[in-house]
């Protein structure tokens, strides 16, 4: 039997809002999506586990990391201000922007080709951070976003890995 | 010898001098200073115990001098200044007798009397004369420094000629606000920048139409009603001014009349606002375009739910209480029987498809998706998150449908199974479509109120002036209930008051008390979950006193919040959803006990929040599966006005 390729999606909204993008991936066949609903269980899976593929939103809360938790008050105290998700990218990549550090913890796999965005942020919004991430895999979610979305962006990335 | 010295002195004294010397309103006194390293006092006036806080001259005589300064004076350099200029004059800070300090000038002069060297001290209190010297310097500094444009205009002397009104002064940042050279300024009138616009305080005229006028003529009725006007107080303006290079832009002018060196001139402190009127013209266009929107987008969610309603209806039977989107667990209970029809029957089909003598007449690919979904359908339950299974079970039952479509119309085979597959794949379809369509009529209705909250809040609240009132609190809670009874109606959860508060009454801004407890409300009809199948849900609201205080508790049956989440605060920050709250489908801003717990703390009140189990759990490892009664408790100090 076939391994599934294992993703991650970070996404507080994964199982109420956005819950329809998910069948497409599961029905795929080839792939174990894991949901991270917060920025501290994002890393915490990203420290358990390996992915292939990893899509973060922008808006997302801080979850019980007091380290998340003072970074998100800082910010604005606020989930649309706050735009935890691009500290989390920072954080992941290693990048000298990163206000949260994991030092030598930070799994080194983990590399910018591997990564999507999927947000409700514009291209003006984000162009300076996918510059300094050197993220090329960017979609807006709008009304007029297809339900195959989340699958499209991970087939993506597979094909940039190839 | 000092009695004797004191005689002489007046003896030998004019008259003149001794009626100048008694009704002088400075201080003199005359020292002996045959010692120069300690005067002695030998005369003085009444002036001088006066002003030093004595009651009679006796107690200062024959006292030494520093009895009287505070700072020791050298003496001795005094003395040499005095006979090198014959006087000398020293600012210096005296002491009353009650140990208090005053600012003085004293002018020391050397005597000869009788072939003996006194010294005579004049000394002036001059703290006044220094105050007012130093509010001079105080003016000038700000005159000179202030961030604002300030001007000094001479008013037309005459009130029937109202013009010209001319420039007699101006600071710094007023030439540069203006972009002229002082000495291009003074001396010219004041329509040389200002363009006169409406002078009733608060007026709402549009100062850019103003501007796009500039210049007009025929404004001397306005001058002459303005110095009238002026002549009553202060006047606030906003006006438009012409810089140098004909740009213009908006100032807020602050003008009175002022009276220097007994004539009267207008005193103008001038800001530039011109970038806080573009910004208040943004924000009135951006309220009437968010307006329009709200408008838009209300008529759309009232269109949608219109829609919905016939479409769930037109899906057959509904499973689920009306009001309330299914839990997880809800609608697991009801597809799983349809799930297992499905895949039993689908089993038999695909088996049979397989062990078909005749299967090399079929395409693979036309089984193949089927084995494909069996597989898929079979492992379902492996999905951890049962919210991900039910759109995974509408898409399998559709590709069932349709390869089911294009086999029937291909083959000839078992009619009979296809048309079971195909009623099971169809009556799961149905289930999974009715339970999406009531989490959208559930979201539906929870935009819908959100935008009519926001609504209120940009057109209506944002214009209404933030008043502090004394109310009666109960009033306030009664107020919340209305604003949300629409919402508590759909829902289908009542309310159950008990008000034990007294007529108790706080000190707040009312719509914010009121949107701190339609907050809670909201929360508490949104998480509220059946008690008992045949009674609604329903909502306690008990209002009381303790001690100085009035309480509202707000309880709720329904969704756990751990402890650990109250413990850490995590519930009130802004942004911060409960770990649980998904379990009810509910969606959520998680805005709404951060905006409560900061108005109540902001009248000196608080909010708590406590949630324990119903009922008891079976197993210690259930107690957050169980429901909860959640407890929000705001409290605000009694006004005793």
């Amino acid at each position: 039997m076939k391994q599934k390729r294992k993703i991650l999606w970070v996404e507080d909204e994964a199982r109420h809002d956005m819950v329809q993008l998910i069948a497409p991936v599961i029905m795929d066949g080839g792939y174990d999506i894991v949901v991270a609903e917060n920025a501290s269980d994002g890393i915490a899976q990203l420290l358990q586990y390996k992915f292939e593929a990893i899509i973060v939103d922008i808006r997302i809360p801080p979850g019980d990391d007091p380290a998340w938790i003072d970074l998100y008050e800082k910010s604005g105290k606020e989930k649309v201000a706050a735009r935890l998700g691009r500290h989390f990218l920072y954080t992941i990549l290693g990048n000298p922007n990163a206000k949260i550090n994991l030092g030598e913890k930070r799994p080194k796999w983990i590399t910018s080709e591997m990564i999507g965005l999927l947000t409700v942020e514009t291209d003006p919004e984000l162009a300076d951070d996918l510059k300094a991430l050197v993220l090329n895999v960017y979609y807006q979610k709008g009304a007029e976003t297809p339900e195959t979305i989340l699958l499209d962006i991970i087939k993506e990335i597979n094909d940039q890995n190839m | 010898m000092n009695e004797q010295l004191e005689t002489k002195v007046f003896f030998e004294s004019p008259d003149v001098f001794r009626t100048l010397f008694e009704r002088s309103p400075n201080a003199i006194l005359l020292a002996d200073i045959h010692n120069p390293t300690e005067w002695l006092i030998v005369q003085c006036n009444e002036a001088s115990w006066r002003m030093h806080g004595y009651d009679q001259k006796d107690e200062i005589l024959r006292q030494p001098l520093t009895l009287l300064i505070t700072k020791h004076q050298d003496l001795a350099s005094i003395i040499n200044d005095a006979h090198q200029k014959g006087t000398t004059t020293r600012d210096e800070i005296h002491r009353k007798r009650d140990g208090s300090e005053f600012q003085v000038q004293s002018v020391y002069t050397l005597v000869q009397l009788k072939g003996t060297e006194y010294m005579t001290i004049f000394v002036q209190d001059v703290t006044d004369m220094k105050r007012v010297k130093e509010a001079e310097e105080k003016f000038q500094a700000i005159f000179e420094n202030s961030p604002d444009g300030i001007v000094i205009i001479v008013p037309s002397e005459s009130m029937e000629e109202t013009w010209p009104w001319l420039i007699e002064d101006c600071n710094k940042e007023f030439c540069e606000m203006n972009g002229y050279d002082r000495k291009e300024l003074i001396g010219k009138d004041i329509r040389t920048v200002s363009y006169e616009t409406s002078f009733d305080e608060g007026s709402q005229e549009n100062t850019f139409e103003k501007l796009e006028k500039w210049p007009v003529k025929g404004d001397d009725v306005l001058r002459l009603q303005y110095y009238q006007k002026i002549k009553q107080g202060r006047i606030r303006k906003k006006e438009a001014h012409r810089r140098k290079d004909g740009t213009t832009f908006i100032i807020e002018a602050s003008s009175r009349l002022v009276s220097l060196g007994g004539k009267e001139y207008v005193l103008g402190i001038d800001r530039d606002i011109t970038k806080e009127e573009h910004l208040r013209r943004f924000l009135e266009d951006l309220q009437i375009d968010v307006g329009r929107t709200f408008h838009a987008f209300s008529s759309t969610l009232f269109q949608m739910r219109l829609a919905l309603t016939p479409t769930i209806q037109a899906l057959g039977p509904d499973p689920f209480r009306n009001g309330f989107a299914p839990t997880a667990d809800e609608t697991w209970q009801a597809v799983v029987g349809l799930w297992n029809n499905l895949v039993t029957s689908l089993k038999k089909l695909v088996d049979e498809m397989k062990s078909d003598s005749r299967r090399d007449l079929f395409p693979e690919s036309d089984w193949s998706t089927l084995d494909n979904l069996l597989s898929l359908l079979t492992e379902l339950d492996k999905i951890d998150k049962v919210e991900y299974r039910i759109p995974v079970l509408q898409r399998a039952a559709r590709q069932i449908i349709d390869s089911i479509d294009k086999i029937q119309q291909q083959h000839a085979i078992r009619r009979d199974l296809l048309r079971e597959v195909k009623f099971n794949a169809e009556q799961l379809e149905r289930m999974a479509c009715l339970i999406i369509l009531k989490r959208v009529q559930d979201r539906i209705i929870e935009a819908h109120f959100l935008v009519r909250d926001i609504r209120q809040r940009v057109l209506t609240d944002s214009k209404t002036e933030e008043k502090t009132e004394i109310c009666e609190f109960w009033r306030l809670v009664t107020d919340a209930q209305k604003g949300l009874a629409e919402y508590a109606t759909y829902k289908g959860v009542t309310f159950k008051e008990n008000n034990r508060s007294n007529g108790a009454r706080v000190k707040v801004v009312r719509t914010h008390i009121v949107r701190a407890l339609n907050n809670l409300l909201d929360n508490a009809i949104k998480y509220s979950w059946w008690r008992d199948a045949n009674v609604r849900p329903w909502i306690d609201i008990n209002c009381y006193l303790k001690e100085d205080r009035v309480y509202v508790e707000i309880e709720d049956y329904g969704v756990p919040i751990p402890q650990s989440e109250i413990d850490q605060g995590l519930i009130f920050q802004l942004g911060y959803r409960g770990r649980l709250s998904g379990q009810r489908d509910r969606p959520g801003t998680g805005i709404g006990l951060f905006d409560s717990r900061a108005m109540a703390r902001r009248y000196g009140g608080d909010l708590v929040i406590s949630s324990h189990p119903a009922t008891p759990p079976i197993k210690p490892s259930d107690k957050l599966k169980v429901p909860h009664l959640k407890t929000a408790t705001l409290y605000l100090p009694i006004s005793k006005l």
